[in-house]
């Protein structure tokens, strides 16, 4: 799996493509530099609850790692260099996962460095709520690298796919249909920063579903989506 | 090595077909074949390569089956350790060093001494001197035949080798033919599918002809080569005293017919081919008529293919 796993950290690292995954990772702990440095009398608190629900969690993390997570398998299917490795003595299972892992390590290491920086880069930032904050990206990461590699493996258009899916299901439907958030990966990662970094999001009046129904949740889309990722590996034409 | 080498009937394609939606590429498909070299022979889009797609297990079949050792391919790692396959499709991971990559495929297919294994198949394609060289910078024919590497690297039984001579130079040709050779001499079953004749007669030992999704001819090379010269054969001639030179060829012994068309052309007709291109420059010269054109009308691999399939 080790092989796997270092081949797609390599493959997705090289790409281009994954210069937008850095640029992005970044923005949130710029505007935060940037805004303390201009603007010293911000309410620090309100300013980096809005910087880390609004931009981070809503844009920054579903956008890199739609990025990776699209790639793993897309720029295989792409290159028509997946039969490589269909063709060895492999259950499915130990291409699918290294290939879900280097996604997931791509796309959410710089925003997980990212949103370290942004909290602490705020007066009254501090590092539990850092470490709260990581915590809560990561948790959104694997269920969106899980729904995304998925998706990278079904269609070439994944990348369409997901940013439709991002603005359209988690930034409006989720939003406005109070069932609707009960699936949605913002509410989930939402909800545990909330209850991991007790400091923050609080200045925020926001409807966030329940801890239990979050982290429920975020194992359980992460796990379905990972079954199929197996099953349509076991199943599919190859290219 | 591989117990697959002894093994009559390595391969069992058992009324195989495969269609994408009204498309069908592989139309109730049947045979099997044991140790040696088989040559998948066939027009472009007869159906080769989806054929040996569903034997690797690449695709699955809409119907029929496919046993390989005795056993069904997909998903199944205790067969997929016994063969190595060369897709079509000449990806490769580019920023890999040929020997990364072979080492790769050797790791993955589960290899005893990776490094050894390594060492050994690329010395068969004879590539060391560019073996730390990255994937990205190799020409075709040499990405080619590291890729033969990474399919040999694991000491497989069945070799399924999907078009591995197209865009090759002849030079090339010549060499991945004696690296086929020296496979198939160590007892391998070796499967290589190619649109040129002249490429699998080189090393086959038997032929899978398909035309149109279907399995036209199967057996010896040579019956099949046999026929091919038996074939009638339409050539166009250009000269510059149409009449004289109808004449002068039907008093040739091989040849059948001779018919001038409307723009002063002659077509001639033949079943000895070999014979016939020696006759009209011999009877040109002879008659002291110019000869400014001189082409096969009907040797496209198409008309070929279909004329062996309704033998």
């Amino acid at each position: 799996m080790g092989l796997i796993f270092t081949l797609t950290l390599r493959q997705l690292a090289g790409q281009r493509r994954y210069i937008i995954v850095l640029l992005l990772a970044s923005a949130p702990a710029v505007v935060a530099g940037v805004f303390r440095a201009v603007q010293p009398d911000i309410d620090a608190a309100r300013f980096t609850d809005n910087v880390l629900a609004q931009l981070l969690v809503a844009v920054v993390l579903p956008i890199a790692v739609l990025v990776a997570g699209t790639m793993a398998f897309g720029l295989e299917i792409e290159d028509r260099t997946i039969a490589y490795l269909v063709l060895k003595p492999l259950p499915r299972w130990q291409i699918a996962l290294p290939k879900l892992a280097a996604a997931l390590i791509v796309g959410a290491a710089p925003v997980m460095v990212g949103a370290f920086a942004t909290v602490l880069l705020m007066p009254g930032g501090s590092v539990p709520d850092a470490f709260g904050v990581v915590i809560a990206v990561l948790a959104g990461a694997a269920t969106y690298a899980s729904v995304f590699t998925m998706a990278g493996l079904v269609t070439q258009h994944a990348l369409a796919f997901g940013l439709v899916y991002v603005v359209l299901w988690e930034g409006a439907i989720a939003q406005l249909l109070a069932g609707a958030r009960y699936l949605s990966v913002r509410q989930y990662s939402l909800a545990i920063m909330d209850a991991l970094a007790p400091d923050r999001l609080t200045t925020l009046r926001i409807d966030i579903v329940e801890v239990p129904a979050a982290v429920a949740g975020t194992l359980l889309v992460t796990t379905v989506f990972a079954a199929l990722t197996v099953y349509r590996l076991r199943t599919m034409d190859y290219p | 090595m591989s117990d697959s080498r002894t093994v009559n009937g390595t391969v069992r394609v058992h009324h195989l077909s495969k269609w994408y939606g009204p498309v069908v590429a592989v139309n109730d498909v049947s045979f099997e074949i044991g140790a040696g070299v088989t040559g998948l022979l066939g027009p472009n889009g007869a159906g080769k390569t989806t054929l040996l797609r569903m034997v690797a297990g690449l695709a699955n079949p809409s119907e029929g089956t496919v046993e390989v050792l005795g056993k069904q391919v997909r998903n199944n790692p205790e067969v997929l350790a016994r063969i190595g396959v060369l897709p079509e499709h000449d990806g490769v991971y580019g920023f890999m060093t040929g020997r990364q990559f072979v080492e790769l495929n050797g790791r993955l297919s589960g290899a005893h001494d990776v490094t050894a294994a390594v060492d050994r198949a690329i010395g068969a394609v004879q590539l060391a001197d560019a073996q730390h060289r990255a994937l990205a910078g190799y020409s075709r024919g040499m990405r080619q035949r590291m890729r033969l590497a990474g399919a040999l690297v694991h000491d497989p039984g069945l070799l399924l080798l999907d078009e591995p001579l197209s865009g090759a130079d002849p030079r090339q040709r010549l060499h991945f033919m004696e690296i086929v050779r020296r496979l198939a001499g160590e007892g391998r079953t070796i499967v290589i599918s190619s649109h040129v004749l002249e490429d699998v007669e080189a090393v086959a030992d038997r032929i899978l002809l398909m035309v149109s999704g279907k399995l036209a001819a199967a057996g010896d090379y040579r019956a099949i080569r046999r026929k091919l010269n038996e074939r009638p054969f339409h050539l166009r001639v250009v000269c510059s005293d149409a009449r004289r030179m109808a004449a002068a060829l039907m008093e040739t012994p091989r040849v059948d017919s001779v018919a001038i068309d409307g723009d002063g052309s002659l077509r001639v007709l033949s079943r000895d081919v070999e014979a016939l291109q020696r006759a009209v420059p011999e009877v040109a010269q002879a008659r002291g008529i110019r000869l400014m054109r001189f082409e096969p009308l009907d040797d496209t691999l198409e008309s070929v293919f279909s004329y062996i399939s309704e033998r």
